[in-house]
């Protein structure tokens, strides 16, 4: 539904080449920005550091995955196997010493929730899927996907600034600037 | 990428070591092994302590066999796997697993002191004296003896079927006399063994002595050469440069794998698994493997931060391979733990008679404090400790670390080894003073390998200094 109100997200600048898109990201990250991103169709390697990313909050939360696996694992095999009904399988004895046999499944159940904890985690924290982007609006970015490499400060990002922005980023060599307005 | 280091910032010609800076401990070293040495080689002789300092001597000798094999697994795992990160630290890889030679050495006295290997590897006591003339002798009269005697009841039942009319039993008994035919000497050799140790006897035809000396001779050999080899093309890509050597020590990597492969479990089924022969695991080649990896990579996060203390490889080598040599142990670290249990898990759940002996003896009494403590030392701590990013960033810790993993892979290997010294139920049996000799002979055998490998140490650059993927490597990241 188109409403006829718009939205300034933000400057779109592309750059011809993935050396160009990285020194520019590093250029970008020293001047401060906080809301922006880099787009290429390929990964560039030590993107993170030219971006100022740091580490990712991922493996926290797949820490506690995988805790929770091993947790389960030990839950419903010493629960059900030794305190409530104590099952002798093999002449195994059903108390600690049994505890090799449910290696397997302790094993497996903490590789699967840490699993899924990496999985749904990454896509959580990039925010996928989703249905749409603002930066779709631009004809141009159409190219992310194939040769082009483009770099995107938002306008929620505090140093925004109309004209100022532009000239920074046609100063760190981008092409094409143009002012991204989505759909509301 | 500001630290971004170019040709410019490395020396051309490679670092070399002055030796000057460690001779006095390279002596130091090598004179203790020395003196050790002699005292070994006296205690190996003596009758009263030969038996039991012989698992001592094996356990040193097999500990930094161990190591020096995982050295030349990193160094035709780099090549093979065409890794870039490794280049830096390559020298390295290279020469822990030349001192292959050196354990190889050392085991010879257990090989040529007769008690000594008879009480190592019983097999070769039964073969030996199954080889005696006396009992030879013996054999082939009990033999003689059973067959006459089988001919006699026919022949008595030929004579009895005669005088009854009963002519068609009579041929009957006189085809089977024939059937059994002259008694023959030569045919009754194999079956000494076998009266003396069935299981023995269904494996002669790999577990005999020629063949053994063959093995122990040639595994040495292929996996000397294989390293040295590797570090020839290596160093002289130093003075030639170029990718020529590149490619063809990437594919002659590929190709020795498989002899690494071979040698290397088939030595760890001869030297340690064959003490008792009448056990056996599927998965032993690769339970070694895994130790030798491990303790080789700590062994050579050790040297790198040895030489780096020294003032050497400042600039070529940066956290980052910390990093991945660290990711490597913790891998490793893993690998052990599932290749362990796995061993230990399908035994424990058959219960088949034939291999549980190993874990009765290691899980019962005495022993199955070594081997719980094995279970959280050699992976519980070691896994929570290395898990960290940080800690593996860390030069200093990272070397405690690899440290701690020597330590508990010596726990291993003497698990592997020391227990068979005693009776097969070891209720708590102690030989007196013998872990004293078990700590005498790691010493000893620690000490000359050491010293030998600062020796080796001067010749050539610390790191392959023309490599045409150097700058790959030291700009590694991850």
């Amino acid at each position: 539904m188109n409403t006829g109100i718009k939205k300034v997200y933000g400057y779109l600048a592309r750059f011809e080449t993935a050396t160009a898109l990285y020194k520019a990201a590093a250029k970008v990250r020293d001047k401060g920005f906080k809301k922006w991103d880099s787009y290429s169709s390929f990964p560039i390697h030590g993107m993170d550091d030219a971006m100022g990313l740091g580490r990712s909050k991922l493996p926290f939360f797949v820490f506690f995955g995988g805790a929770a696996g091993l947790f389960t694992a030990i839950a419903l095999q010493f629960g059900t196997q030794v305190y409530l009904y104590p099952t002798v399988v093999q002449a195994k004895p059903a108390n600690l010493f049994t505890i090799p046999a449910y290696f397997p499944v302790m094993f497996e159940l903490t590789v699967l929730l840490s699993a899924f904890t990496t999985l749904f985690g990454m896509l959580a924290l990039s925010q996928l899927p989703r249905f749409n982007h603002p930066l779709f609006e631009s004809k141009q970015f159409a190219r992310a996907t194939d040769d082009g490499f483009f770099i995107a400060i938002e306008a929620r990002d505090p140093r925004f600034n109309r004209e100022q922005t532009k000239e920074f980023l046609e100063e760190i060599g981008g092409t094409d600037v143009e002012l991204v307005e989505e759909q509301l | 990428m500001a630290d971004h280091i170019n040709l410019k910032d490395l020396p051309t010609e490679g670092e070399r070591l002055d030796f000057n800076k460690v001779s006095r401990y390279a002596v130091m070293l090598l004179g203790a092994g020395g003196i050790g040495l002699i005292v070994s080689i006296i205690l190996l002789f003596i009758p009263a302590t030969q038996k039991a300092y012989g698992f001592s001597w094996l356990l040193g000798t097999v500990f930094f066999f161990t190591i020096a094999v995982g050295g030349i697994f990193w160094t035709l795992l780099h090549h093979a796997s065409n890794s870039g990160w490794g280049i830096a630290v390559r020298r390295v890889f290279e020469r822990v697993g030349s001192m292959i030679w050196l354990p190889g050495v050392l085991m010879l006295p257990l090989f040529l002191i007769s008690p000594v290997k008879h009480s190592l590897w019983h097999w070769t006591e039964i073969e030996d004296n199954a080889n005696d003339k006396a009992a030879q002798q013996q054999t082939i009269d009990n033999y003689q003896a059973k067959h006459d005697a089988l001919v006699a009841e026919y022949q008595e039942t030929v004579k009895e079927a005669t005088a009854a009319g009963n002519l068609n039993e009579a041929k009957m008994a006189e085809a089977e006399i024939a059937k059994i035919g002259e008694f023959d000497e030569s045919k009754i050799a194999g079956k000494i063994i076998k009266d003396k140790d069935a299981i023995l006897y269904g494996k002669h035809g790999y577990l005999n002595q020629p063949f053994m000396w063959a093995r122990y001779i040639s595994f040495f050999v292929i996996l000397t050469f294989i390293i040295f080899q590797m570090r020839k093309w290596s160093t002289t890509q130093d003075e030639t440069g170029g990718l020529k050597l590149t490619f063809r020590m990437r594919r002659a990597a590929c190709g020795f794998l498989p002899l690494f492969a071979v040698a290397m479990t088939f030595g760890a089924i001869d030297w340690v698994m064959a003490i008792d022969h009448h056990w056996f695991s599927t998965m032993y080649g690769v339970y070694f493997f895994a130790g030798s990896a491990l303790s080789g990579m700590a062994v050579i996060i050790l040297v790198v931060t040895m030489l780096r203390n020294l003032g050497y490889l400042r600039k070529v080598v940066t956290v980052e391979h910390y990093h991945i040599m660290g990711k490597l142990m913790f891998a490793f670290v893993i690998f052990w733990a599932y290749i362990t249990f796995s061993q230990f898990f399908l035994i424990w759940y058959a219960n088949i008679t034939e291999e549980t002996k190993y874990f009765l003896i290691r899980n019962t009494e005495f022993w199955n404090y070594a081997s719980i403590a094995l279970v959280v030392c050699h992976f519980v701590i070691p896994f929570i400790l290395l898990l960290p990013a940080w800690m593996k960033r860390t030069p200093r810790y990272l070397a405690f670390m690899a440290c701690y993993v020597i330590v508990v892979h010596l726990l291993d290997v003497y698990l592997m080894i020391i227990p068979m010294r005693g009776p097969i139920v070891a209720s708590n049996y102690v030989i007196p003073g013998a872990i004293i000799g078990d700590l005498f002979a790691v010493v000893t055998v620690g000490c000359l390998v050491a010293g030998g490998f600062l020796y080796s140490l001067r010749k050539y650059s610390l790191f392959p200094c023309r490599d045409p993927r150097l700058l790959e490597s030291v700009n590694a990241h991850n």
